[in-house]
């Protein structure tokens, strides 16, 4: 049996029907757990993105002590490499996202299901939400093992709250972009082409709050201006995401 | 900074654009000479598979030819195959004449 | 009127105002007291800018047009904006470049945040044409590019204020000031500002009427082949959008 195939109208099969009776399609929030459910069953039983996504980070962290030839970096550098490379291994996450779906024919079976199709947009972007949270649980103390020089753990408040400002942007993007993405003939190369572009603002955003953070004695919380920049942007490329995302799954 | 090379500057920056214009009206009008171009052998086209009705239908009556399925009329069965004497603004004219 | 005459009247005004903007440039406007002759790349790099900025945001509301209505011709006019605009960034990252290295001694500078922003929002489009060519099947290929169009043209302006906002305490000074312009300079600027505007219509009207009439053409060809030996093979092998039997109607040019 094929992983890949939407489990949608089956989700409400828990509760097991009466013969007969008709079943309400579930509504955005049932499809959007089922979704997620089917795609870190996936995810768990194939591990394909995740383990790759941090080996690759922790593989670029040994690139760059190689190639700054430093054992210790702190302030703006460390937030650059931290950030550069949580974002290309982001960009690993991205590419696989959608090919079982495309190549197994998930986007045909969920179409046919009678339910809200943005609910695999939320569902999608949810699940790469988690397998980036997955990459930063092995990449930052990775990072703080091998290459930051400051201790980490005075910021790690401030820290956490920057990685999930944009992960929430990175998830939002990444999928949208993997969406457009995956049914064209090199679509390895044109996801992170046009992702990269888009995710400069985030870069901007998330590095200028961990640059401080990163620092030797530097303890105050970031300025309220970054915070602002990436929530608003994260709400609304969600927004223009979940209104164009239904032309994108059409056949 | 001195006069002589702001001059020089100033000069390739309007230079630049002005040349990206020019490259952009010498690619349109090496397209629009082949659409002309098309558009002649089309008319060539158009004008044997008229002769080629016209001649066949005088042959042979009501037999019906070979290849055709659309009753023998002389225009392309297809509607919006229109020609450019049916759509004046088509007729783009030589690319140096539509050059203001 | 029909589209021919109103491309040639559009031509005849560019022609008119951008020859007319040149001579206010560079007989009228006032020498700028700081930055001297060179400020007067400022006359043809904002205006290409802002021309090249609003063409990009038209591409995405034009492509929220196709979206809604189906209708190819939609589509077509936001791939041609975007493209001239694209051709019009060119333009500008060159002037840039080159003021940039009279002003400040480099060809490229982190510290301006209009440059920078331009640069990124640049090479987000550079992507729009190979994600065109390399999805084959013509209507998802125009229905994906009207979803990017529309991503990117909202991304132009949170880009701007994001970058603006990075380079707003490293450098306060930035390339080419606009605020508090004096009046003749004020005028040539607008009068430079409406004669690339009129620059960018023409040359999108020039552009789609030279697609509709190669696609006419080829359609035909097809047409006239397939009744005799061989049917000429669909070749798609540019980025154009495909134009459908819309295009048999109305072959006015935009809006």
């Amino acid at each position: 049996m094929s992983a890949s195939r939407t489990e949608a109208p089956a989700a409400p099969a828990q509760a097991a029907p009466a013969a007969g009776v008709p079943r309400r399609p579930p509504g955005l929030a049932g499809t959007v757990l089922a979704l997620m459910r089917k795609e870190l069953l996936v995810e768990l039983r194939t591990l394909e993105s995740v383990p790759g996504m941090a080996l690759f980070a922790v593989s670029t962290f040994v690139v760059f002590h190689f190639a700054l030839k430093a054992s210790a970096i702190a302030g703006n550098l460390a937030a650059g490499v931290l950030w550069v490379t949580l974002l290309f291994a982001a960009m690993l996450g991205v590419n696989r996202l959608f090919v079982a779906d495309a190549e197994q024919g998930g986007f045909d079976g969920f179409l046919l299901a009678p339910v809200d199709r943005s609910a695999m947009l939320i569902a999608k972007a949810g699940s790469l939400l988690l397998y980036l949270i997955a990459l930063e649980l092995v990449a930052v103390p990775a990072f703080a093992l091998m290459l930051l020089g400051p201790p980490i753990w005075p910021s790690l408040p401030w820290l956490i709250v920057a990685l999930g400002l944009a992960d929430l942007g990175l998830a939002v993007i990444g999928t949208f972009v993997a969406a457009l993405a995956v049914r064209t003939r090199s679509r390895d190369l044109i996801g992170p082409l046009i992702a990269l572009p888009l995710l400069v603002p985030i870069a901007i955003g998330a590095s200028s709050i961990t640059a401080p953070l990163l620092s030797a004695g530097q303890q105050a919380g970031p300025p309220a201006r970054w915070l602002l920049l990436l929530g608003l942007y994260d709400l609304v490329f969600g927004l223009i995401a979940y209104a164009v995302f239904d032309f994108l799954l059409e056949d | 900074m001195p006069l002589r090379d702001a001059v020089e500057y100033v000069a390739a920056a309007y230079i630049v654009v002005f040349a990206l214009v020019l490259i952009y009206l010498t690619i349109m009008s090496k397209r629009l000479r082949g659409v002309q171009r098309d558009l002649d052998e089309l008319t060539r086209l158009a004008d044997e598979r008229l002769n080629e009705r016209l001649g066949g239908s005088g042959r042979e009556g009501g037999g019906g030819l070979g290849r055709e399925n659309d009753g023998g009329r002389p225009s392309p069965p297809h509607t919006d195959a229109r020609t450019p004497d049916d759509h004046p603004e088509l007729d783009l004219g030589r690319p140096e004449s539509t050059v203001a | 009127m029909s589209s021919s005459s109103r491309l040639r009247h559009l031509s005849v005004a560019s022609a008119l105002a951008l020859t007319g903007a040149l001579a206010l440039v560079f007989f009228y406007a006032p020498t700028e007291a700081d930055q001297g002759f060179l400020q007067k790349i400022f006359y043809i790099h904002v205006p290409l800018a802002i021309v090249c900025l609003c063409g990009f945001v038209a591409g995405g509301l034009l492509a929220i047009q196709h979206l809604r209505t189906g209708d190819s011709r939609w589509d077509l006019r936001s791939y041609v904006a975007i493209h001239m605009s694209l051709i019009f960034g060119v333009g500008v990252l060159i002037t840039g470049s080159i003021w940039a290295k009279g002003s400040w001694g480099h060809w490229w500078v982190w510290d301006s945040p209009t440059l920078v922003s331009f640069l990124i929002i640049f090479l987000l489009y550079a992507t729009y044409q190979p994600l065109r060519f390399s999805i084959e099947d013509p209507e998802r290929q125009s229905r994906y590019a009207s979803v990017f169009a529309i991503a990117a043209g909202a991304f132009v302006p949170m880009n701007f204020v994001a970058v603006r906002l990075s380079t707003a305490y490293v450098h306060p000074r930035v390339l080419g000031d606009t605020s508090n312009l004096p009046g003749p300079m004020a005028l040539t600027f607008l009068i430079s500002l409406g004669a690339f505007a009129l620059l960018f219509l023409t040359l999108c009207m020039y552009e789609t009427a030279a697609k509709r009439a190669r696609a006419k053409a080829r359609a035909l060809k097809r047409k006239l082949s397939a009744d005799g030996a061989s049917a000429a093979p669909m070749r798609r092998r540019s980025a154009e959008p495909a134009l459908g039997s819309a295009t048999a109607a109305n072959a006015g040019g935009r809006g």
